[in-house]
């Protein structure tokens, strides 16, 4: 095939939607909205035009038996020695992750046309799933690790803007706000992973740092350190312990933003991460080491907490954190290829039940109607003792304090500090005027959104 | 000697004769008002941007550093007169933004160290007269007393360096000891060089709101007048001081100061995103912002390589122009409501769609999403920063995240949510959306803020020369002193 035209093929990929988030905002922008099957036809017309264009990608470089296609199209900027090139490395996992983003969000775009029929928000959602889609598959294609924080960030930034979709309300908003403050402290770790990769092997090329080795790879404490920070980014965006505890709140969402993010994508993202930096982790036993006990820690915990929840998103949310945990454990015991299995299979399938959830509900509560049991007791718990279940079930209805702690520990000293400066900057200024200036009251920054112990999500 | 050229001199004196033009309006309109002095200065304002564009495009511009902030300068100024709510641009004001206008424009052009230190003098004088005649007599004492810190903590260090450079330039024989061209090249013992330093980095650590120089800063925007706070915080003089006469006066002797720059700017960058955290009111949180930024701006600087030096000048302008914007929004917002205090707001994306939605898209701006000019700044200024210190490279990347969840916390305090009543007193609202001269001067801002991210290559370029000529000087004649971010090999990305 051409080369040109083969780069006009992989450039749709992501292309399609990002045209299309940009077109729409455009319009928005001018104060001309289209109609909602104008709005349809364009979103979710780009999304399938994505994957159709993705299918055919990846079909045609397994047809014609290449292992990867990498190529460089342009250069976004350069300074001196600094290049952000904008590119495509095409592997077996980008091809999976490829086909896998563009498959659930162009199903997502068909099945939110009902469902958001006449919901005021209609157009905003589907120019953020516009971005998302751009951004998760820059985050997948991407050849340097520059263009993966991009987007990284812009799956992250419309992740929170559509958990507080239905901003009338406080609750999602606030849901939002915690969903972006985990996301933003956890990314310091990609950016910190990043300008490490890059300044120890003299490239932020993917390929060049974990392939060919052009630019020497990481080693030794630096690698350590880098995949340290790397895991940090993956905490934050798969869930994991201990800042976890915004994936439940995040499911105040309308229903298909729910399945796309934290059903299908977004939530997998730090797993991608893991798999994709593969070699980074097997340059440092303690880094692999970390990746399993938070795996295994998360699993358990979300596991046990999801077994006191009452309603079916917060269930199935815990039941998410579970898996992507295993996952976690997978990569880092040095099973890739299960991990990549067992991530499409459960995106896939936990895209599915979030989105089938609300029929799910009516149909048990026709069930129950109807005199069916639908209770199943925890055959595990039989072989626990009885004392230690009723600890635990406290423990449980308590997330394990988690989130106190987070409070306790990071929360509130940041706060205290901030008061502190501002309190010490008040009097300065009310030196210069010669008069008290009133005392403002503590801001509610990170305080709304902090959470409150055995509330539901 | 650098005079000013012809089309130097227009673009300097056009705003005065704006401001002349405005008075001479109001006098002639009688004390009934209107809009004519309004009409007026827009008009002056306009081709006050036409004219700088015109004259950027063309290249008659010499100095790569000022060139483009020209016309930024004019762009703001328009930008006020055409954003500003009425009762925020009465004629006093409407002068003062004109005669600050002019003046900034005058410091730009400045061939000579002089007419530098006069044009700064004359660029903030204008905003004491305001204060004096027009500030709330509650906050008048409080307001004076800081902006008087401002000019004289920058006009007496200024003016004593300048002294001192023009003696030693009489000394050594030198015909225009003060000719800003040749100041890099002017032979200071290393004992002189370091007063002068000084004398030159105070002013550009007070104008640039670097800790301990900061507190005038929230105050004026809070309290100041709204046009000039847009200037001050839209255009950073102090950066430019720094460009064009500290950083070419460094050589190897005195190039340890970088290190002290770094730090006061690392923990400026740190305080300023702190406090802004716990702020209430939209004005201070937008000043604690800037604040920020400003240290940010700082730390890029004087990592003095060539990725920090190109990320400090595009971090500057992306959140200057952000900022700017996001304070015309907010002045609007207070003159609707009556207050920006977020305990008294909630819930305005429904009465105010247009304003959310741009207030968005400049905070995501200065924040540095990515496709936003401050986004390349940032990437720039981060991976310039580790090449000569790592350690700060990390707490500076502590400071966009705090900076980017008090942008999500203000969006979703004020904004989204439950509608709140401003007051006890005056219960639920309404409140009218942007009007489409207050749109569309802050969409273009945006669009400014966007598309320079998008496609930052040729402002890159514009000044790539300079900075390296300013690198070239600090290191001296044998390249020592500082380290330069060396190519690694295999080096191709970024």
């Amino acid at each position: 095939m051409n080369d040109g035209l083969l780069r006009a093929w992989v450039a749709l990929v992501p292309g399609a939607p990002a045209l299309a988030f940009a077109v729409l905002g455009l319009l928005l922008l001018a104060g001309r909205a289209p109609s909602e099957r104008g709005i349809v036809r364009l979103v979710a017309g780009a999304l399938t035009l994505s994957f159709v264009t993705s299918l055919g990608l990846a079909g045609w470089l397994l047809a014609s038996g290449r292992e990867h296609a990498y190529f460089i199209l342009a250069e976004w900027f350069v300074v001196g020695h600094h290049t952000f090139e904008l590119g495509f490395w095409l592997d077996s996992l980008a091809l999976t992750m490829m086909v896998l983003t563009t498959l659930i969000t162009a199903l997502i775009g068909h099945f939110s046309v009902n469902y958001l029929h006449r919901d005021p928000g209609f157009a905003r959602f589907y120019l953020l799933l516009a971005l998302f889609a751009s951004g998760m598959l820059q985050l997948v294609m991407g050849a340097t690790v520059d263009q993966l924080l991009v987007g990284w960030e812009l799956v992250g930034l419309s992740s929170a803007l559509l958990v507080g979709y239905f901003h009338r309300r406080a609750a999602p908003v606030e849901a939002g706000l915690r969903v972006f403050v985990t996301y933003r402290i956890c990314d310091i770790g990609l950016l910190v992973g990043a300008v490490l990769l890059h300044e120890v092997t003299g490239t932020a090329d993917l390929r060049e740092a974990f392939v060919t080795g052009e630019g020497g790879l990481l080693t030794g404490g630096l690698a350590t350190v880098a995949a340290l920070s790397f895991l940090l980014a993956t905490l934050g965006k798969s869930a994991q312990i201990p800042v976890g505890s915004w994936l439940p709140r995040a499911m105040e969402g309308p229903t298909p933003s729910s399945a796309l993010f934290y059903g299908g994508l977004s939530v997998h993202a730090g797993v991608y991460l893991l798999l994709r930096l593969g070699p980074l982790f097997e340059a440092s036993p303690v880094a692999r080491a970390a990746v399993v006990a938070v795996g295994a820690a998360t699993a358990l915990h979300a596991a046990l907490i999801s077994r006191v929840q009452t309603d079916v998103k917060s269930t199935l949310a815990y039941a998410t954190q579970t898996q992507v945990g295993v996952m976690f454990v997978t990569v880092g015991l040095g099973f890739p290829t299960v991990a990549l299995v067992h991530l499409v299979a459960h995106a896939s399938l936990r895209a599915y039940q979030l989105l089938r959830a609300p029929s799910a509900l009516l149909e048990a509560e026709a069930l129950r109607a109807a005199g069916v049991s639908l209770r199943r007791d925890p055959s595990f718990l039989r072989v626990v003792p009885s004392s230690f279940t009723l600890a635990l079930y406290r423990l449980a209805l308590q997330r394990f304090h988690l989130e106190a702690l987070q409070e306790r520990l990071l929360i509130g000293p940041v706060r205290r500090l901030a008061l502190g400066l501002d309190h010490i900057e008040r009097r300065w200024v009310a030196f210069l005027s010669g008069r008290d200036l009133p005392a403002e009251a503590p801001a509610a920054v990170l305080h709304d959104a902090a959470p409150t112990e055995g509330r539901g999500p | 000697m650098s005079w000013f050229t012809p089309a130097e001199i227009l673009l300097v004196l056009w705003p005065f004769v704006g401001a002349v033009a405005v008075v001479v309006a109001g006098l002639l309109q009688g004390p009934a008002g209107g809009h004519t002095p309004r009409t007026v200065g827009l008009t002056f304002t306009i081709l006050g941007l036409v004219t700088s564009l015109g004259t950027f495009a063309t290249g008659a511009l010499d100095d790569a550093v000022a060139a483009p902030l020209v016309p930024l300068m004019a762009l703001l100024a328009t930008a006020v007169f055409l954003a500003s709510p009425r009762s925020y641009l009465d004629r006093a004001a409407k002068v003062a933004v004109l005669l600050t206008w002019g003046s900034t424009v005058g410091f730009l052009l400045a061939g000579d160290l002089v007419v530098l230190v006069v044009f700064w003098w004359t660029s903030l004088l204008p905003g004491l007269w305001w204060l004096w005649r027009a500030a709330r007599e509650e906050v008048r004492l409080l307001l004076l007393r800081s902006y008087g810190l401002l000019l004289v903590g920058t006009g007496l260090p200024l003016a004593f360096g300048t002294a001192v450079i023009g003696a030693a330039g009489v000394a050594a024989g030198l015909t225009h000891p003060t000719d800003l061209a040749t100041l890099a090249h002017t032979e200071l013992s290393t004992g002189v060089q370091t007063v002068v330093l000084v004398c030159f980095m105070v002013p550009v650590l007070i104008r640039m709101a670097i800790l301990p120089f900061h507190s005038w800063l929230p105050v004026f925007l809070e309290e100041g007048p709204m046009g000039l706070g847009v200037l001050l915080v839209g255009m950073q003089t102090g950066l430019v001081l720094a460009l064009r006469v500290v950083l070419p006066l460094l050589g190897p002797e005195t190039v340890w100061m970088l290190g002290g720059l770094t730090s006061l700017g690392l923990v400026t960058a740190l305080y300023g995103s702190l406090v802004a955290l716990v702020q209430q009111n939209l004005l201070r949180v937008l000043g604690f912002l800037s604040i920020g930024q400003a240290g940010f701006v700082v730390v890029g600087l004087a990592s003095a390589n060539e990725a920090s030096i190109n990320g400090a000048l595009l971090e500057n302008a992306g959140a200057a122009l952000a900022l700017s914007g996001l304070l015309l929004l907010v002045r609007g917002l207070q003159a609707r409501l009556g207050t920006v205090d977020l305990r008294h707001l909630g819930g305005l994306a429904s009465q105010t769609p247009r304003l959310t939605v741009l207030f968005f898209i400049l905070g995501a701006c200065m924040v540095g999403v990515p496709g936003s000019l401050a986004f390349v700044g940032e990437d720039l200024l981060v991976h310039g920063l580790l090449a000569s210190h790592p350690l700060p490279a990390t707490l500076l990347l502590t400071t966009t995240a705090m900076n980017a969840i008090n942008f999500f916390r203000v969006l979703t305090t004020g904004f989204l949510g439950r509608p709140r009543a401003p007051s006890r007193e005056m219960g639920a609202v309404e409140i009218d959306d942007l009007q489409p001269r207050e749109w569309w001067t802050v969409a273009l801002l945006a669009g400014v803020l966007v598309l320079g991210g998008l496609y930052p290559q040729p402002l890159l370029d514009l000044r790539a020369a300079t900075v390296q000529e300013l690198l070239r000087g600090i290191q001296g004649p044998g390249g020592g002193g500082m380290e330069i971010h060396a190519p690694h090999p295999g080096e191709g990305g970024p």
